[in-house]
Formats: C-alpha cells, sequence, structure tokens
C-alpha cells in the first residue's frame, strides 16, 4: 500500500459570492499516481485543486497534505510540495529573461546561488529551451511558454504538480512534447492534470476522476470510465474517438483506448464467411 | 468557477435602485462638489456618514465599505506626510524635539482630505453598486452624449473587476511558486511590486483585442444606434433631482455662514 499524498474528507467550498462550488468531496491521491481530472467547465475542477496547495481553504471538510492539514500553512509554505502551473502562461510569466523565470520559485524557497543556477540549467534541459534562457518568456510561442509555466514549477521540485489544461491550445507537435514531458515527470512526482484532452487523459492517466456540479460524478481508470458513456453523456463528456469508434462497431470491446489495441483487437476477429466460397 | 464579471452593480429591487441613473449621478456629482466647498470638516464627516441610511435603505450596507481597506495605506501616507511637514504649522501637537514635531494645522489638513477621498470613493462605489452599466449609459445618451462617450464610461466600470480578478489569478501564480505575500506591509509591497508590470501589460493588450472585438462588430459605423436597455425620467426622478440640487447648495451655503 502506498501512503497517500492528498487526502480529502466531506470538502464543501462556497465562494464568498454565494456560489456553492464543491460538495462533499472525498478523495485520496497516492504517491506516485498519474490522476485526470475532467469535467464541464464550471464543475468544480480548478476550485478543487485550488484546495491542494492552499490558495483556497475549505469552507468546511479538511484538506490533508503530506500527513498535515492544508489550513496551518501558508501557499508559499505548500509550494514545496504541491507545485501548481496555472492554465494561462500569461498569468504567471513575469520575468524579462525565461532563465530568472525558472530562478524565481528556487529563490524564493531561499536556495544557495549554485543550487538555484543548477536547477536552472537541469530544467531547461529537461524541456528542451536551455536556448531559450535569455529570451524575455513572452517573446515564446504559446508552446514554448506552457512549456515554460511547467519548468518553472519543475524547478522548485515539488512531490505533487498539477497541470491546469497542459495541451489546450497546442498543436500537435505542442501536445506531444507536453504528453512525453508529463510522462517523464511522473516517474518521480504524483501528477495531477485537469483536462478536456480525453486523448491525453486516456493515454497517460492511472485515474480518472469525472466532477460533475460540484461533486464528483465517477472515479477509476480510464477504461472504467470511459465504457460508461450514459453517465459521461450527462457530464456532456465523450470518450476518446477510437474508444467511440469501437463502441459502435459490432462485436468490438467498448473500452478500447489507443488505435493499437484497435487493430490488435480486429486481428483476433475472423473474416465474414460470406467471402469464402 | 470564475464567474462574469459585468462591473461592481448588485441587483437589488429597492427604491434607490429603481431611480433614474442620471438622478443618482447628479447626487454624486452634488456630493463630490460639496466635499471641495463646504469649509469645515464636520460638513465633511456628515456627507461621509450619510452613506449609511442610503446604503440600508438599498440594502448594500455590509458591501458599500469594501473598497476602503486599500484607502488605508493612503491614509497611513497622508496623515504620516501632513502632520509634520504641513508648510503652515503653528500649533505644536507632539513635540520630538531635533525640530521634530506633529502640527495641529497639518492632522487637521489630512483630516480634511481624507474625508473629501472617503466620501468620494465611498458615494462612488454606493453608485457603482446601485446603477447598472447599460441603463446609466443608455441614460447618457438621451441626453445626447456621444455614443462612444457612453462606452468609456461603460468600460471603464467594467475594467476595475476585471484587473482586480486578474490580478488575483496572477497573485495565486506566484503564491504557487513560493513567493510570500503575509507579513508586514513592507513585505507585501515588495511580494506585489514586481506583479503591475504583466498586470499593466496585459491591460493594453486587452485594449488592443477589445478594439478589434469592437470594430469587427461595426462600433464605429455612422448610424442612429439603438438601444437594448431603455431608461425613463419619471416624476420622482425630477422631484429627487431638483431637491438634491437646492439641498446641497443650502448646504454649501450654510456650513459658510455659520
Amino acid at each position: 500500500m502506498s501512503e497517500n499524498v492528498i487526502e480529502i474528507k466531506n470538502l464543501s467550498f462556497t465562494y464568498p459570492a454565494g456560489v456553492e462550488a464543491l460538495k462533499d468531496i472525498n478523495l485520496e491521491i497516492k504517491k506516485g499516481e498519474i490522476v485526470a481530472i475532467i469535467g464541464q467547465n464550471g464543475s468544480g475542477k480548478t476550485t478543487l485543486v485550488k484546495h491542494f496547495n492552499g490558495l483556497l481553504q475549505p469552507t468546511s471538510g479538511t484538506v490533508i497534505i503530506n500527513g498535515k492539514d492544508a489550513k496551518q500553512s501558508t501557499t508559499a509554505q505548500l509550494s514545496r510540495e504541491v507545485g501548481y502551473v496555472f492554465q494561462d502562461p500569461d498569468d504567471q510569466l513575469f520575468m524579462s529573461k525565461v532563465k530568472d523565470e525558472i530562478a524565481f520559485g528556487p529563490k524564493n524557497l531561499k536556495m544557495k546561488k549554485n543550487e538555484v543556477n543548477k536547477r536552472v540549467r537541469d530544467t531547461l534541459k529537461l524541456v528542451k529551451l536551455w536556448k531559450f534562457r535569455n529570451t524575455h518568456p513572452l517573446d515564446l510561442n504559446l508552446d514554448d511558454k506552457k512549456l515554460i509555466a511547467i519548468a518553472s514549477i519543475i524547478a522548485m521540485n515539488p512531490h505533487v504538480i498539477i497541470l491546469d489544461e497542459p495541451t489546450s491550445g497546442q498543436d500537435h507537435r505542442g501536445i506531444l512534447r507536453a504528453e512525453s514531458l508529463i510522462k517523464k515527470l511522473s516517474k518521480e512526482h504524483t501528477i495531477i492534470i485537469i483536462s478536456h484532452d480525453m486523448d491525453l487523459v486516456s493515454k497517460i492517466a492511472q485515474r480518472v476522476i469525472v466532477m460533475y456540479n460540484s461533486k464528483i460524478l465517477m472515479t477509476g481508470t480510464p477504461k472504467e470510465v470511459f465504457i460508461k458513456t450514459s453517465l459521461l453523456a450527462k457530464t456532456h463528456l465523450k470518450p476518446p474517438l477510437i474508444t467511440q469508434l469501437s463502441q459502435k462497431t459490432k462485436g468490438m470491446r467498448s473500452d478500447i483506448l489507443s488505435i493499437d489495441e484497435f487493430i490488435e483487437e480486429l486481428k483476433t476477429k475472423k473474416p465474414h464467411s460470406s467471402k469464402s466460397r | 468557477m470564475t464567474k462574469a464579471i459585468l462591473s461592481s452593480y448588485i441587483k437589488k429591487n429597492t427604491f434607490i435602485h429603481k431611480l433614474n441613473p442620471l438622478t443618482k449621478l447628479i447626487f454624486l456629482v452634488a456630493v463630490i462638489i460639496t466635499v471641495f466647498a463646504v469649509k469645515s470638516f464636520i460638513y465633511n464627516l456628515i456627507i461621509v456618514l450619510a452613506i449609511i441610511p442610503l446604503a440600508y435603505s438599498a440594502k448594500l450596507l455590509s458591501k458599500v465599505f469594501k473598497p476602503l481597506r486599500y484607502l488605508f495605506i493612503i491614509f497611513i501616507v497622508l496623515y504620516g506626510i501632513q502632520s509634520f511637514l504641513y508648510p503652515e504649522k503653528e500649533t505644536i501637537l507632539i513635540d520630538f524635539g531635533y525640530g521634530i514635531a506633529i502640527w495641529e494645522e497639518g492632522v487637521l489638513f489630512a483630516t480634511i482630505i481624507s474625508l473629501r477621498l472617503l466620501a468620494m470613493i465611498v458615494h462612488g462605489y454606493f453608485f457603482v453598486l446601485v446603477t447598472h452599466p447599460g441603463d446609466l449609459v443608455c441614460s447618457l445618451r438621451k441626453i445626447k452624449f456621444p455614443y462612444k462617450f457612453g462606452y468609456i464610461v461603460l468600460s471603464t466600470l467594467q475594467v476595475i473587476p476585471r484587473v482586480a480578478s486578474q490580478m488575483e489569478t496572477i497573485i495565486d501564480a506566484q503564491k504557487s511558486r513560493g513567493l510570500e505575500t503575509k507579513g508586514s506591509i513592507a513585505n507585501r509591497l515588495k511580494a506585489y511590486s514586481p506583479l503591475l508590470g504583466p498586470l499593466f501589460l496585459g491591460s493594453v493588450q486587452n485594449v488592443v483585442e477589445r478594439t478589434i472585438a469592437l470594430e469587427s462588430r461595426a462600433f464605429s459605423y455612422e448610424t442612429e444606434k439603438t438601444s437594448y436597455r431603455e431608461t425613463y425620467v419619471r416624476k420622482k426622478d425630477k422631484i429627487i433631482m431638483a431637491s438634491i440640487v437646492v439641498f446641497f447648495t443650502l448646504y454649501g451655503v450654510i456650513s459658510w455662514i455659520l
């Protein structure tokens, strides 16, 4: 049994304006897990993850991070353990050079100068953007900006990394890059992603949490979640296209998540007898 | 999740909410002129306090003092500078020796300025709370204000809440990167100041995008424009407008005579 890094009990949250954004959430996230949170806009995904690093405090219920009540620490203190990459990199990036941007987090954690420099170099090499170290972050294209935003969190080396929409607005190459980076990171970190990109979710998530109307509607492996099409339809979510195709094809399994899997399944089927003489 | 912010307007069904925006605007303008015209600070204090019954009748008493927490620093600076350095100093209140002292005239001056500021901000904010921006623009256009001027008013009202929520996101993002924003005022200033750059740049960029969005919907096309919202100047509005003018004129005159 691996231990829980995040434990949430009976969490409810109401915004000051009176909007009840989370209702009685119970959730445990284990060390090393890759969890995807999906759901419509406004279903409470972002509100939920903002509790993981203390940006929001529960109206009722408890949030335990690494065995400690999140109430007792500030967001800045929690940032050692939980890193949160915002959806829009423009909200996050504000330094005039990429390398300063990456150094900002480690410096806040009061690291020594050569340690900061080492982190900057290692992180930028990991995301393959070392060549842009002296560029202004806002001069980069969106794909690179998103990577820099992720890198600025990686450099702080938090155990948990939350990624809000890591692939939104990106081209195919950008999506593939983000995907392989997340896979690399998942070897040493617990990853939580919020995404509308069902392909990404089905490829990388070990567990999917579906949110609907401020509550957790269901949770399970991608295969378990994507076969429950009627429940998903309630939240206007659809499984990846290849899964939909296999679900609508006679004789195919309904929990196929990738093209390779689809082809493998096809090979096991016998050709139709009508062609034989 | 975030909700769309139109302006600070809060919808309620009260007498003040139902008044024509122009009536409320005249009240606001009268308040601002009066706080500068009257002589003693007691009269300014009365005008500031008048917000309490007004806000109570509009069911907004808990909301109307919200902007004051941002003014705190301004008041400290104002009193700090004026108490020590007001040029026409005569009476010493507290003497620290070495030529450093708090002067009565300086404290009085700081008080008058603070009350003027308070009156403008509290009443101005109250105006925004009870006036639908669309109605305001519509009624301004009815008294022949240009269409573009209407838009300037509208976008100004919208820009403050939008910038505030943008600021909140930016600060949240930096807190998530270990920026400590709690502690002394000096610490906070140090933490927040580098964030103003992206906020300002973001706002400018926003304006450019808005311009394109507006032009693509024929904003500056020369024609008589219709309005989705409709406002009327009713009899009660006329009576109240006249009373406001009479009352504040008398108020100013009395403050000079007594």
